[in-house]
């Protein structure tokens, strides 16, 4: 066997010219699986800092404070399309490393852990920096179909007659307790708080934009159950809405009388169907 | 010639780029090992073997570029003749030849079952020496272990890899190829005892 296979192994690269594959391809091929790698972990690191950013800023402080289980609620809450996000670049980072030259010393379960753990100590230096927000922003201005969850949250407030308020404190009587709060809209509302549990800084009532749980007493009236603040307040589509001339006063009001009428007395399940329908007219009824 | 043949792999290796006759040296030099290999852990016939082992070195040359020194050469070339061999058994098992690996003949020398009835000593198997140097009924037992149990016996006990070797040929973590090896003895055991009634 010795110089019979040795002699037809070099004839045969000779005769078909086989050439060795460039040292420069090899180092391109390790390159590419690196930078897909550290695509991932950056990437991933982003969608944790939009999870960190949620978790902090949404409303998971009030979960007992909704109607429903607990647990349907946070779920509800749950930034999914991140987690999502997250999970595909941490993948992504996963395979990129596997297919380095060292990838194959680490088993997957290492391998999977330090991408993840990496992913959250970047994320959540990038939340740190304020990028959480900024990239959920950057999402809600350019991707077609995605909600920031702060517009989502927005929409979730803007239901008085499901006993939730959403808006700036703008005046406080501290001698009947009660205070005057305006919906980013500008409707407003005389809220009594004499027994409700006021989660601010201060400890009372005082002018910074809050989330207020209770229930309507009469038009305009409002008893709260709990104040709480809301971190992250901005005049949401429907204020641009209003202030840009696409939709009227009147015609809003119309449109939250509507509301009113299909959502009282719906049982809680069938709330939630009936809301979506009611975006949905909105949006087609005056854009997205 | 003479003085490349004192050459280790790795020199040989560097320069082969540059001159074809290192390539033959490594080739000289492996080729006896690596298709003892192939036919330990398969079931293609000597021809077909030879045609796989002139893939790997084909193979070896395409990829010169990329070899890295940290790993051992022979790590390295076996590698490749594992891979070689599992794409070969694909072809043939497109074709239908589904036992073309892994039930092989085992290279049939006497080293061989030398090395099984240590591996069975390991285990504590002393009851019948003649049944423990009865090669028949050891490759029997082997042919009954999964693919991922045999090919470990294999390199660590016929070709007498070190786990570190046996990590860098079949690109599996060190730790899995301690488990895989610990997991494999308990099947061997396992199958020696129940084909022998114990």
């Amino acid at each position: 066997m010795n110089h019979k296979l040795k002699n037809s192994i070099l004839q045969k690269i000779e005769k078909e010219s086989i050439e060795p594959r460039s040292k420069s391809s090899f180092m391109v091929q390790e390159f590419l699986f690196w930078f897909l790698y550290l695509a991932g972990i950056v990437f991933g690191a982003f969608g944790v800092a939009v999870i960190w950013y949620t978790f902090r800023t949404d409303d998971f402080d009030l979960l007992s404070e909704f109607s429903g289980s607990g647990v349907s609620v946070f779920v509800s809450l749950l930034p999914v399309f991140w987690i999502l996000f997250f999970a595909l670049f941490i993948l992504l980072a996963l395979f990129g490393v596997q297919h380095t030259r060292k990838g194959y010393k680490w088993t997957l379960v290492q391998l999977l852990g330090a991408n993840v753990l990496l992913g959250i100590i970047f994320g959540s230096i990038l939340y740190g920096i304020g990028q959480g927000r900024k990239l959920d922003e950057v999402f809600d201005r350019s991707v077609p179909g995605y909600e920031s969850f702060h517009q989502r949250q927005m929409e979730r407030w803007f239901a008085p007659e499901e006993g939730r308020l959403l808006g700036n404190i703008v005046e406080v009587d501290e001698m009947v307790n009660v205070f005057v709060l305006e919906e980013p809209d500008g409707t407003k509302w005389n809220v009594d708080y004499l027994d409700s549990d006021i989660r601010l800084e201060a400890g009372k009532p005082e002018f910074v934009p809050v989330r207020v749980v209770g229930a309507i007493t009469d038009k305009g009236h409002f008893v709260a159950d709990v104040v709480a603040p809301l971190r992250r307040f901005e005049p949401n589509r429907i204020r641009h809405k209003l202030d840009s001339g696409a939709i009227s006063r009147n015609e809003l009001e119309v449109f939250r009388a509507e509301i009113f009428e299909r959502l009282q007395g719906l049982p809680p399940q069938e709330r939630q169907e009936a809301r979506r329908a009611l975006r949905e007219k909105f949006r087609q009824q005056f854009g997205d | 010639m003479s003085d490349l043949t004192e050459l280790p792999d790795e020199q040989l290796m560097e320069r082969a780029i540059d001159d074809m006759a290192c390539l033959g040296v490594l080739i000289e030099r492996y080729q006896g090992r690596l298709m003892k290999y192939i036919l330990r852990i398969s079931h293609f016939s000597y021809e077909e073997a030879e045609e796989i082992l002139q893939e790997v070195f084909v193979k070896l040359w395409k990829n010169l570029n990329g070899y890295d020194s940290s790993v051992k050469f022979s790590s390295w070339i076996y590698r490749i003749t594992h891979n070689e061999t599992i794409s070969a058994f694909r072809k043939a098992k497109s074709r239908g030849d589904i036992d073309k690996i892994y039930g092989g003949h085992g290279g049939g020398d006497d080293d061989e079952f030398d090395v099984f009835s240590v591996l069975s000593s390991d285990m504590d198997i002393e009851s019948d020496v003649d049944q423990v140097l009865d090669g028949e009924r050891v490759r029997g037992v082997m042919n009954q272990l999964s693919e991922k149990y045999r090919e470990v016996l294999v390199l660590k006990y016929l070709e007498d890899r070190s786990y570190d070797e046996i990590s860098d040929i079949l690109k599996k973590p060190a730790g899995t190829v301690a488990t895989l090896i610990n997991r494999a003895k308990k099947a061997f055991k396992d199958a020696w005892m129940r084909n022998n009634g114990q």
